[in-house]
């Protein structure tokens, strides 16, 4: 975390007159935004993102219709092999776009809101990966971990609990249905979800 | 699984064109409540339509005064639709909250609205009416592609041409022309029948020249039956079915604009409407001996199957088992029963039966009606009327709990000793009495003397004439049962599930029933007593058709239910039913919408008759 923080007031000192000098002003509303990405594999180095998603938290209430959801084509920058490789299919790439276009259009839709994730710093290295050579910035926002926020209902309540952190096993403690699973937008929706339900407990 | 786009292939969402969907889905939001959260409140203005993905919701009418139970007017659950109303009237007037957490789906109402207001279908979805509804519920259950046998009309479907013959044409040459047209009757000229035409069916001739003897060359005039049953041809197939079980004939003459055009045989509609050549109808009339009623009887089951998986409409489905069923009865009583029998006594069923509306053979309820000076010593009549009511059962008509059969005395009576117990029925006012009154009004002639059964219903309405009193006590009973709005209600408690008789059915047939007599309407069958109640100005038309649509939904959930627990007892047994439960929790959305509607009928029913008929609750 140190490191990001340190990272943040780097990257905007070095865009404090550029495009995206909105990003690292504070917000100050009152929305979360939930975000996922599905990878073809862990490997930061190595794998690539396939898809993006994002969905927008106001209150009770998620904004799963006008979410942010794109699928990425990497052909343009590591060539048509890269399809072989990471095993991404045909079908992955139908209306797919490049990463570039998917990075901007997902900064633009975060805005300087808070960012909500399951296991959202692993996300946030690859989203790095790209965003650096890209816009020369790591994405600047406050970070919210689900299961910071699980952790911390669940120890307020039961001092003595040691929670299960896994991401089944907080579902399958909230008692929530899980939307659509494996999918970017199913799983930014479910963890939206158990944020909604964690912050209105209290 | 869920999504978490919304479901728009489900009604009414289905209704919208792609463009509209495509709004619809960008807009959508998922909205979360805890336990006891007020999602709308009274007098607020919603933030639009709700439809529940995992919860339930409870609707409360605050301006009732009462406890919070009196006050709650509905519940809803998973896939249910909420707030609609209070959208388009941008104003709630009831409270809307969260009985157990709940997550739904929430369109904003300025979306909401749009849509209502740019497509005409979808709009009409919310204008709740119950008839609207069930025509929705028709679009999803029957079949695509498949035919609503209650929609095909005779022209369209099973009408045989005709094959005519001369008045002077001989017996042989007759028989000759039938086997060459594969037809197993043959229309007459005959220009003083009122039709133009008479009738000869292959039983005539074969009776006429095996039976009387008849030369080969007797002209056909000379055995041709003079009096046609006919039908239109713009008639629906089911009407035609039923009149043919009621008279039980084989063949109706096929009319249009006065014309004749066709014949129509028994054995073609059946097989048009089952797809099977198993003849219900026909192995009834065939029957001589109990076994073969009862392998008659056991073959209704499939046919129930059958038409309740082809989506026939109930109403004529309970027509025409009722008509099967009734000349089930009615046979068993004629192989049973010797000539002098038959001729001095009217054997009448009862209750449900009487009006037509059992389905699957739940009990029996029987009643014998005895010519006065008829001499049927105890010694004869015991024996044989106790063994009548034992080969009923033993053809399906399981024993009726209460008692009401032929083979109890108190339900085989003189005429002079019936019109003594009803006018103490009458008088007595006990429950007990005013229910044998209600079953008895319910009678229906199905075997014997009908003249005696004809003398005494007159009788008795003549006698009923009038006694306001009465009538009010009689009615008494339809309150006795609340109205359960609350569908789910805890859900635990309520696992056993919405009792439907109690619920909807009685309260609709007895309060029906109750008008019926004080209109003086003779019919039993409790559509027709409706109709006939509409068409006397007695209840408003809107009603009549709404009671109509209850009805016919409480019959539609009960027989789905009577067949699942046959299925799953593996067996036809009638008594094997052992309850009206209906599991509403495993109801799809539209068929609990059409619920709560059809009970929200019987509450005002109810209301309404309570006024009426002078009753308090």
């Amino acid at each position: 975390m140190l490191v990001r923080t340190l990272k943040r007031l780097a990257d905007r000192y070095k865009h404090r007159d550029s495009a995206h000098q909105h990003l690292f002003e504070p917000y100050r509303g009152h929305e979360v935004i939930s975000i996922d990405c599905e990878m073809t594999g862990l490997d930061v180095k190595q794998d690539e993102i396939i898809s993006l998603a994002a969905v927008r938290i106001e209150g009770h209430q998620i904004h799963s219709g006008e979410a942010f959801e794109a699928k990425v084509d990497h052909r343009d920058r590591l060539g048509a092999d890269s399809i072989v490789i990471h095993h991404i299919r045909k079908m992955d790439l139908e209306d797919a776009v490049p990463m570039e276009t998917a990075l901007m259009a997902l900064i633009e839709f975060i805005g300087n809101r808070p960012i909500l994730g399951y296991n959202l710093q692993f996300d946030l290295k690859f989203l790095d990966r790209y965003t650096q050579p890209l816009l020369g910035l790591s994405l600047p926002n406050r970070t919210i971990e689900l299961a910071d926020v699980y952790r911390q209902k669940v120890v307020s309540r039961q001092p003595d609990a040691v929670p299960h952190l896994g991401f089944e096993a907080i579902l399958e403690d909230l008692d929530l249905p899980v939307f659509g699973r494996h999918t970017a937008l199913g799983d930014a929706t479910t963890v939206a979800m158990a944020y909604v339900k964690l912050m209105q407990r209290s | 699984m869920v999504s978490e786009v919304l479901n728009t292939s489900i009604p009414p969402f289905d209704l919208l064109s792609h463009e509209q969907i495509e709004t619809l889905q960008q807009s959508v939001s998922i909205a979360y409540f805890q336990a006891g959260q007020d999602i709308i409140a009274a007098g607020g203005n919603p933030e639009g339509l709700y439809i529940i993905i995992k919860g339930k919701v409870e609707e409360y009418d605050e301006s009732i005064s009462g406890t919070r139970d009196d006050q709650r007017v509905a519940q809803y659950s998973e896939g249910d639709l909420f707030g609609s109303l209070a959208v388009l009237k941008g104003r709630a007037r009831d409270k809307y909250q969260a009985f157990e957490e709940c997550i739904c789906h929430l369109v904003p109402a300025r979306v909401f609205i749009d849509l209502v207001h740019d497509n005409p279908e979808f709009r009409h979805f919310f204008h709740k009416g119950l008839a609207t509804m069930e025509k929705q519920r028709l679009r999803l259950t029957v079949p695509q592609g498949a035919d609503d046998f209650s929609l095909v009309r005779i022209r369209d479907s099973v009408l045989r041409d005709p094959l005519i013959v001369a008045p002077s044409t001989s017996i042989a040459d007759v028989v000759l022309a039938m086997r060459d047209a594969h037809i197993d009757c043959a229309l007459v000229e005959c220009e003083s029948c009122d039709e133009n035409y008479g009738l000869v069916t292959g039983t005539d001739l074969l009776d006429a020249l095996a039976l009387d003897g008849l030369a080969r060359e007797t002209p056909v005039e000379t055995i041709t039956t003079r009096e046609l049953i006919t039908v239109n041809a713009s008639e629906f197939l089911f009407n035609a079915l039923i009149l043919m079980t009621r008279k039980h004939i084989k063949r109706v003459v096929v009319m249009d604009h006065g014309e004749v055009v066709g014949v129509s045989e028994l054995t073609d509609i059946l097989s048009y409407l089952t797809g099977q050549t198993h003849l219900a109808g026909v192995q009834i009339e065939k029957a001589k001996t109990v076994a073969e009623l009862a392998d008659a009887s056991r073959a209704l089951h499939a046919l129930i199957r059958t038409l309740n998986a082809k989506g026939v409409k109930i109403r004529f489905m309970m027509e025409l088992l009722a008509a099967l069923n009734g000349r089930l009865v009615a046979k068993l009583y004629e192989i049973s029963m010797p000539s002098e029998v038959l001729e001095n006594t009217a054997l009448t069923v009862l209750g449900s039966e009487g009006r037509w509306e059992q389905i699957v053979k739940t009990d029996q309820d029987n009643a014998l009606i005895i010519a006065d000076d008829f001499v049927w010593p105890d010694d004869v009549r015991i024996p044989l009327l106790n063994q009548f009511t034992e080969d009923l059962i033993s053809i399906g008509f399981p024993r009726c709990p209460g008692n009401i059969m032929v083979s109890n005395p108190e339900w085989a009576q003189t005429i002079s000793a019936w019109k003594a117990t009803m006018t103490a029925w009458t008088q007595d006012m006990s429950e007990a009495s005013q229910m044998n009154m209600a079953i008895s009004l319910d009678g229906h002639f199905v075997a014997g003397n009908k003249a005696l059964y004809q003398g005494l219903s007159h009788w008795a309405h003549d006698h009923m004439r009038g006694n306001d009193i009465f009538l009010a006590h009689f009615a008494q009973p339809v309150l006795s049962f609340g109205v359960p709005l609350t569908l789910f209600g805890n859900v635990k408690s309520d696992s056993q599930g919405l009792d439907i008789k109690k619920a909807g059915i009685f309260p609709l047939v007895h309060g029906v029933r109750s008008l019926a007599l004080k209109y003086r309407i003779r019919q039993t069958n409790t559509y027709r007593r409706i109709e006939e109640l509409v068409a006397a100005g007695a209840i408003h038309e809107r009603l009549g058709r709404n009671l109509e649509s209850a009805l016919s939904l409480f019959m539609q959930l009960r027989l789905q239910t009577q067949i699942e627990q046959l299925e799953a007892a593996g067996t036809d047994d009638g008594s094997q039913v052992t309850h009206n439960r209906i599991d509403v929790t495993g109801l799809n959305r539209l068929d609990r919408d059409l619920l709560r509607e059809a009970l929200h009928v019987i509450k005002e029913f109810k209301e309404w008759l309570a006024l009426e008929l002078h009753i308090r609750g």
